[in-house]
């Protein structure tokens, strides 16, 4: 039997179906596929034209910001840029810079909570105190210091830092997860076979925490995101990507804040879309683990 | 935390809305608050704006021709070839404390400035030898050697009263480090010679300027005044701010340059209205010359061909700024000069590539990917390696941030996907403005930086500071290390050229030699886009730099239908 209570069909399979069974996650996962279909025909505007190449293509015919035409669908910005192309271009970064930086901070998370679970003492103590201080220090704020500190981010290093500030309260609960599981029959076995600490920790705990540390992603995905549109919108983004944050901020920059809502609205109402969609995936996989939270949408 | 502050004192300015100072006071909006008052350790632009009219300087210029208008000197110098010496009269003025100005107070400002190499004004000044007052209101002015530069350096050299910086100057004695004492030397109301006085200052809300009750009336035949009774300098955060304050009435005047995109709907807007002025401003692409590849002038002359100056013009500044194809501006018709090369002046995308690939060839380049294929088929090129056959490493733009200067910003992006398509690697770098100085300007650890100077003088001596050998050194301003002993000798010949005309020649021979050897590529010179309350006060003049001068507040009145 599977540490999650699935008997019969494949626990994935089971935990799909599950899934499927909840409004919220269905329609998280529509909103994102629609924001992924986005990432993937973001490549097809440049092959049309160049000029929907979307930093460096401008319709030879228009020098302005212009609202939405048959043309360009939603617009474009101040130089002639086509503004759908760069909303399209700004859903393989978001996709890029979400699900990069939230897949390290929870491997990161994951593998320090297992280590302070499984090992706990002085390896706890340390790793813990160090996840409280991380988890006290405002994000932004830091990252802003840093991006002044090392004289501007790149969008790789933007990446590092987020996973760097977000692994901590995943950590915590792995770790929680781990002081209940190391106690379980089926880990005092393979320790009674004299299985090494990395055995243990990898083929008997890993498994097990693997799910949660999935729940936790789509939420750190979610901050992700939102951390790079701010600052990309304060001006601490990477210049050279296009990206919804640093869409607003040629928008807030060049004055048109008041006068474009064609082209400050899609990239406000994307990010607000896609960490949505990604809250409610995860709000549907935290019901799919939790069967006391399942109840509500079952009765 | 910049940004925290910033947030902090765009909100205060709210509180203080409401703050009434009276009839005929104009409301101005600063970007930032003036970092200081003393008049020595004004380096910022907010700082420099607000004591301008407390500090006028000895001549101004005039708004419509720009030549030399006597302000505190009554006439103008006169000049002994053979002492190498002028002599100017000094105007009967009287300082806000009642005293009168005289020869010892322009003798007490520059001998300060001469004996503690003050930064800001040393360069105005290093051209004196010696003064001397003649009597009460005449000063005598010995150079080293006789320069066109007197006038244009010198004469704009502000005084300040021998009365209130004795003491200071006084207090300097025995310290280690007179000079840093003296930058940090608070002044909270200095004793003023120009038309206003300082009258208070609430930190990081506003400072309000009253009336000098000392200046004279009818100092100028064509402006008469000034006839507002008062300045109040309001601090905001950000642009948007100020133009809501600006639309809802509370501001009559933002004195910082909009950005086009705000320009449609304030036009619309009643009462107000939009100036558009040239300034006299070099915005270009440096290299740093002591590196590979940027030290070779076949690299040089094809990024020259693919950087696409019109489309900045056109599309980045909407046509609010000049191309710029010298380090002098084309509407400074006395020292620009056309004899200068030109590099893809109304050239297509296509037949930029093809020259600069052309370029590169002939120079021995070769590429992994070319991009000029056989029958002149154009394509991404990659891997761009040098005449010895070694691959460039990557290239890095400095930029300030979009934040502080979004032109400059987006200018660097276009030049990376210009650059991109011949195959360079080369990437963008925004870095704070700051710190980029510092890595420029001191540690000249670049490779390519898009840098602007935006308040430069009309005399083109700029062009001897910019690129002279000896000013390459440590915070030097030449900043591309550039080397070339026949431009020092025009530059030095020009500094100490007396006939116009002959000094016109030169200056062209050196503007002809820059635009061989590239060590910038000169890109914009943008104008000064200014909007003010038309329906409060009337008599703006426009002027080279925009409308916020002098002029400009000696000759408003409110106004009267309002």
């Amino acid at each position: 039997m599977s540490e999650l209570g699935f008997e019969g069909k494949g626990p994935l399979r089971e935990a799909w179906e599950l899934f499927l069974e909840s409004s919220i996650g269905k329609a998280g996962l529509i909103i994102l596929s629609i924001f992924a279909l986005m990432a993937i025909f973001s490549f097809v505007p440049p092959m049309i034209d160049p000029m929907y190449h979307p930093m460096k293509g401008v319709d030879p015919e228009i020098t302005t910001s212009q609202p939405p035409s048959l043309r360009h669908w939603l617009g474009t910005d101040f130089m002639g840029r086509d503004i759908l192309s760069q909303l399209l271009a700004g859903a393989r970064v978001a996709f890029l810079v979400g699900i990069t930086a939230a897949l390290m901070s929870i491997i990161l998370g994951t593998f320090l909570g297992m280590l302070a679970g499984y090992f706990g003492g002085v390896v706890d103590t340390l790793l813990m105190r160090t996840a409280d201080v991380i988890m006290v220090l405002p994000t932004l704020l830091v990252i802003l210091v840093l991006a002044s500190l090392f004289k501007g981010l790149s969008i790789w290093s933007i990446v590092i830092i987020i996973a760097l500030f977000r692994w901590p309260g995943v950590s915590r609960v792995i770790r929680a997860q781990t002081l209940s599981l190391k106690n379980r029959p089926f880990v005092e076995a393979a320790k009674a076979l004299g299985a090494s600490h990395l055995r243990i920790m990898m083929r008997h705990l890993l498994p097990n925490l693997v799910p949660l540390a999935f729940l936790y992603m789509t939420f750190r995905v979610t901050a992700a995101i939102v951390i790079e549109a701010a600052l990309a919108f304060l001006g601490f983004g990477d210049p050279t990507t296009v990206s919804w944050g640093m869409m607003l901020q040629w928008v807030w920059k060049t004055g048109h804040m008041f006068k474009a809502p064609y082209w400050l609205l899609p990239p406000g109402i994307c990010i607000s879309l896609i960490t949505l969609s990604f809250y409610m995936i995860g709000r549907a996989m935290e019901q799919v683990l939790d069967p006391r939270l399942r109840k509500d949408w079952e009765g | 935390m910049k940004k925290l502050v910033s947030i902090y004192v765009l909100l205060i300015p709210l509180f203080f809305t409401s703050v009434c100072y009276g009839e005929g006071v104009i409301r101005i909006g600063l970007l930032q608050e003036p970092k200081t008052l003393n008049i020595w350790n004004a380096t910022d632009t907010w700082s420099s704006k607000v004591l301008s009219l407390l500090y006028p300087t000895l001549f101004l210029r005039d708004p419509d021709t720009l030549e030399l208008v006597p302000f505190l000197a009554e006439e103008h110098p006169k000049l002994n070839f053979e002492e190498k010496s002028y002599t100017l009269r000094l105007r009967d003025l009287k300082w806000s404390d009642g005293t009168p100005f005289t020869a010892e107070d322009l003798l007490f400002t520059g001998e300060t400035i001469l004996k503690y190499k003050i930064p800001n004004f040393y360069n105005r000044w290093d051209l004196v030898k010696k003064i001397e007052a003649v009597d009460k209101r005449t000063v005598k002015f010995y150079l080293n050697e006789l320069s066109p530069l007197f006038e244009s350096r010198t004469l704009f050299s502000p005084v300040v009263q021998k009365k209130e910086w004795e003491p200071v100057i006084k207090g300097l004695e025995g310290s280690g480090e007179p000079l840093k004492v003296l930058m940090n030397h608070k002044v909270k109301s200095p004793v003023a010679i120009g038309p206003f006085v300082v009258s208070e200052v609430k930190e990081g809300a506003y400072i309000f300027l009253k009336k000098n009750p000392h200046f004279p009336k009818d100092w100028d035949n064509r402006y008469r005044g000034p006839h507002v009774n008062g300045i109040i300098f309001k601090i905001f955060g950000t642009t948007d701010t100020a133009i809501l304050e600006l639309k809802k009435g509370g501001l009559d005047y933002i004195w910082w340059n909009l950005p086009e995109g705000y320009l449609e709907d304030l036009s619309k807007e009643k009462g107000l209205k939009i100036y558009s002025s040239e300034k006299n401003a070099l915005y270009f692409l440096g290299f740093n010359l002591k590196k590979a590849p940027m030290n070779d002038l076949a690299f040089r002359k094809a990024v020259a061909y693919l950087i696409d100056k019109e489309f900045i013009v056109k599309r980045l500044l909407q046509e609010k700024g000049i191309v710029m194809d010298s380090p002098i501006s084309s509407f400074n018709t006395k020292w620009y000069c056309t004899n200068i090369s030109l590099y893809g002046k109304g050239m297509s995308r296509e037949e930029r590539i093809r020259r600069a690939y052309e370029t590169l060839k002939e120079a021995g380049y070769s590429w992994k990917v070319y991009p000029v294929g056989e029958e002149n088929t154009q394509r991404k090129g990659k891997g761009l390696m040098d005449p010895r056959g070694e691959e460039i490493k990557r290239i890095t733009i400095l930029v300030p941030p979009a934040d502080y200067d979004p032109v400059r910003a987006m200018a660097g992006t276009m030049i990376q996907e210009w650059l991109q398509e011949m195959g360079i690697d080369v990437t963008v770098k925004p870095m704070p403005f700051n710190a980029m100085m510092d890595q420029v300007k001191s540690r000249k650890e670049f490779d390519m930086v898009i840098m602007g100077y935006g308040n430069l003088t009309l005399d083109p001596d700029y062009l001897r500071r910019f690129f002279e050998s000896e000013a390459g050194g440590h915070k030097g301003d030449n900043i591309t290390g550039y080397s070339s002993q026949s431009f020092d000798q025009l530059a030095r010949a020009s500094s100490g050229c007396m006939d116009p005309e002959e000094r016109r020649k030169i200056v062209c021979q050196m503007q002809k030699i820059l635009s061989e050897e590239l060590p910038i590529i000169p890109l914009y010179n943008p104008h000064v886009i200014e909007v003010v309350r038309e329906d409060k006060f009337t008599g703006w003049v426009k002027t080279l730099g925009g409308v916020g001068n002098l002029w400009s507040f000696f000759n408003l009145k409110p106004a009267k239908n309002k």
